[in-house]
């Protein structure tokens, strides 16, 4: 399963299990009644079927219901999001650079990296673009992900909670190496990563880089 | 439905013998009957449909193992891009209004032919001369690796042949377009007396509601690809930032039209449903007017949900919220249609022939598309699996799932009318349980992956992701078994299928009042509409 490194991993999921959840009753309520008339009505046991042109109530209620539903639906994912939109005024601003196929992070005071490390408890504010053509910035671990558009600056907001290591992948196409253009983002206590960004002599955990033509099975 | 005289089947005449003054393979390419224009489309369709097909098993065939051992990069993505250029613009676009809305829509209103029978006839070229001028583009310079949603700047910096596959679906554009010109006409000017809008075929409905979109929604998706081709070969900066354009613009544009092109997909499925329901359950269909109307509900609202593509892509907050909010609103008149065919299965008299189980496959299909839909319809979980395996899963459950499941569904309702022959009925219930086992193992897999982070259009992975791919990668060579058995049940009843008299299963639409297969005029006399379209006076009332 999936890491979850911050509280919004877990909304997100929270409102995946509620869609979801939802989702499955709707789907066994309209197949289970499918299947009972298909049962039901078959000409073996039913040989005269019967004309009914409409129920207005019927119609009027699963009209009204599913409407509320949705609009209840949209309002939970659109609170979801709008949370991961708020900026802390503590937030710390790192750069993120896609080009055709790396990424690179550039800190406050110039450093610049091709893993993403972060210091632990800190609110994240990424500033991303891209050098060339469209990228996706993407972290399954923090269900977070933006496009980096050429010659415009997007922001993401990340809280990382927990030490570790997790991926970053490309989410939009971009070309020849498209599937290759990984890298990782290593969560470290923040005493290191303060020694890390400001001398860069201080060992951080070393990070294998993702190549997954590397990967089991060659 | 009518009062009309029935052509004795053993005068023979039909549009099959009607050569006119041509002969041979002239007698179809030239012909402007629409019924012979119909199957000419057909043919072709199902020629795109079946390299979009290899493509696909080959695509999924790179996945049984990480690493690209089968294809590099370069040549996986030019396989995801002619994959999906072919069944998109070659395929389901053209889809079931080119093939059966061609030949029955004409019918089901009680008229000789559609409106403009030429512009039908230049609507197939222009479709060809399309499909062949994207063919070359294959062989200039090296295969088209955009992805066949062509986004901006990479299609407007890739080495590859990009200009000339573009052009292919500009011509296509108009094919489309003239195409619903024609419904249109067809359906205000030429309907049998007595058949007023509300006693229209509720397939009819869902052809006019489509040719609407394609009418109004082709022409944006011609003109964004003719700025490529500007910006391209003229160097004119309107979407490459560094040139000083806007690449969000582009995708605006793009999605404009794309967006309401899935219902150019799905509506007419939709509509053959609604036929073949109310005839395998021996009543009238429920709602009648609540599943015409939302037909064109989905096509109005369904122009205004395009930004659900792009939200993390470069739009406001407000465009979010906004997008979000129609998003989940176009999602219920396509929830009412369910409701309204699984109604009218109530108190039915079901028969269960392959046409009636193909609609049933639709129905789970379809709902779950529908139902994944919520999920990239709500901004906080979109973020997540957009761009994911989730994207590909959902879609691949609407547009084939529900959209083609249903295509077939509807070849094996109107084949016995179009050639007078049944398929082995057998072997078509065989073809579809292997078909839906082999669907849901293929792409099922993709929702949980895409979930759990495995991102499109890679053509590598990372080792988690092995026991799922291979489940899949088995998924596709069963669907594949599955298609290749019923279409040839379906090639095999065309030639040698039993001989069935006009009405094997007791329809009550004008194209069950004519022979089979029709005469070269469909009618022997035009009918005169008295009745709704779906009566069954043996029903009770
Ligand atoms: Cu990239």
């Amino acid at each position: 399963m999936l890491p979850d490194v911050q509280n919004h991993a877990r909304a997100v999921d929270d409102i995946m299990r509620f869609i979801v959840g939802t989702d499955i009753v709707l789907f066994l309520i309209v197949i289970g009644i499918m299947l009972l008339f298909v049962f039901k009505y078959n000409k073996k046991r039913h040989p005269r079927a019967v004309n009914i042109h409409g129920n207005t109530t019927l119609e009027v209620v699963w009209t009204v219901v599913p409407v509320a539903l949705v609009l209840f639906m949209f309002y939970v994912g659109w609170e979801g999001y709008i949370q991961t939109r708020v900026v802390p005024k503590d937030a710390m601003p790192v750069k993120v650079i896609g080009r055709q196929w790396n990424w690179s992070f550039q800190y406050e005071n110039g450093k610049q990296s091709d893993t993403l490390y972060l210091p632990q408890g800190q609110p994240i504010k990424c500033l991303i673009t891209s050098l060339d053509v469209i990228h996706g910035f993407y972290i399954p671990a923090f269900r977070e992900k933006q496009d980096a558009l050429p010659d415009r600056v997007r922001y993401m907001m990340l809280y990382p909670e927990k030490l570790g290591t997790y991926e970053i992948t490309c989410s939009m196409y971009c070309g020849l190496n498209h599937a290759l253009m990984a890298t990782r983002m290593v969560v470290v206590p923040k005493d290191l990563f303060t020694k890390w960004v400001n001398t860069g002599v201080v060992s951080v955990p070393k990070v294998e880089s993702v190549d997954t033509t590397q990967a089991k099975g060659s | 439905m009518a009062d009309i005289a029935v052509t004795p089947e053993h005068l023979g005449h039909s549009y099959l013998e009607n050569t006119g003054k041509r002969k041979g393979i002239a007698a179809w390419i030239f012909s402007t009957d629409h019924k012979r224009i119909g199957i000419l489309y057909l043919i072709s369709l199902f020629t795109f449909f079946s390299v979009g097909v290899i493509l696909g098993i080959l695509m999924r065939l790179e996945m049984l193992q990480p690493g690209g051992k089968l294809f590099n990069a370069q040549d996986y993505n030019a396989l995801f891009t002619l994959h999906g250029v072919i069944m998109i613009f070659l395929f389901v676009i053209p889809g079931i209004p080119a093939t059966l809305g061609n030949f029955f829509l004409p019918i089901q209103i009680g008229a000789k032919d559609v409106a403009f029978p030429r512009l039908n006839l230049l609507s197939w070229w222009l479709y060809v001369t399309g499909a062949i001028v994207i063919l070359l583009s294959l062989f200039q310079h090296g295969l088209p690796d955009t992805g066949w949603t062509f986004y901006v700047p990479y299609s407007i910096r890739t080495g590859t042949d990009v200009t000339m596959a573009v052009f292919g679906v500009f011509i296509l554009g108009f094919s489309s377009i003239l195409t619903g010109l024609n419904f249109i006409t067809t359906i205000h000017r030429m309907r049998a007396p007595g058949m007023t809008f509300f006693k229209m075929p509720l397939f009819v409905w869902a052809l006019y509601a489509t040719a609407w979109v394609q009418v109004i929604a082709t022409p944006v998706l011609a003109i964004t690809l003719l700025l490529i081709i500007i910006e391209r070969v003229f160097s004119v900066g309107i979407f490459d930032p560094s040139k000083g354009g806007d690449p969000v613009l582009y995708q605006h544009l793009f999605w404009i039209y794309s967006h309401p092109a899935v219902y150019i997909m799905i509506l007419p499925p939709m509509g053959a449903v609604s036929e073949i329901i109310t005839t395998f359950s021996h009543r009238t269909v429920f709602g009648y007017k609540a599943i015409a109307m939302s037909s064109l509900a989905i096509a109005f609202i369904g122009y205004l949900v395009w930004g659900h593509h792009m939200f993390v892509g470069g739009i406001s907050e407000t465009a979010q919220f906004v997008f979000s909010l129609l998003t989940f609103l176009v999602a219920v008149p396509s929830g009412i249609k369910v409701f309204n065919w699984v109604a009218t299965m109530y108190k039915g008299s079901i028969d269960l022939q392959p046409p009636f189980l193909y609609v049933m496959a639709f129905i789970f299909l379809f709902s779950i598309g529908g139902l994944t839909g919520l999920v990239l319809g709500s901004l906080a979980t979109d973020v997540h699996v957009t761009a994911t395996y989730f994207v590909v899963g959902h879609f691949h459950y609407i547009i084939f799932g529900g959209g083609v499941f249903i295509f077939f569904g509807a070849l094996h309702y109107w084949l016995p009318k179009m050639f007078g022959r049944m398929y082995n009925k057998k072997v078509a219930n065989w073809a579809l349980a292997i078909l839906f086992i082999g669907f849901n193992m293929l792409y099922f897999p993709m929702l949980v992956m895409g979930y759990e982070g495995m991102p499109r259009r890679y053509f590598t992975y990372l080792p988690q992701f092995e026991t799922w791919q291979r489940i899949s990668v088995v998924g596709s060579w069963i669907l594949v078994a599955g298609l290749i058995i019923m279409l040839t049940n379906l090639i095999r009843g065309v030639f040698k299928g039993e001989k069935v008299g006009n009405n094997p299963w007791g329809g009550t639409t004008l194209e069950w009042t004519t022979s089979s297969p029709p005469p070269p005029e469909n009618f022997e006399e035009i009918p005169v509409v008295t009745h709704e379209p779906y009566y069954h006076p043996e029903a009770a009332n």
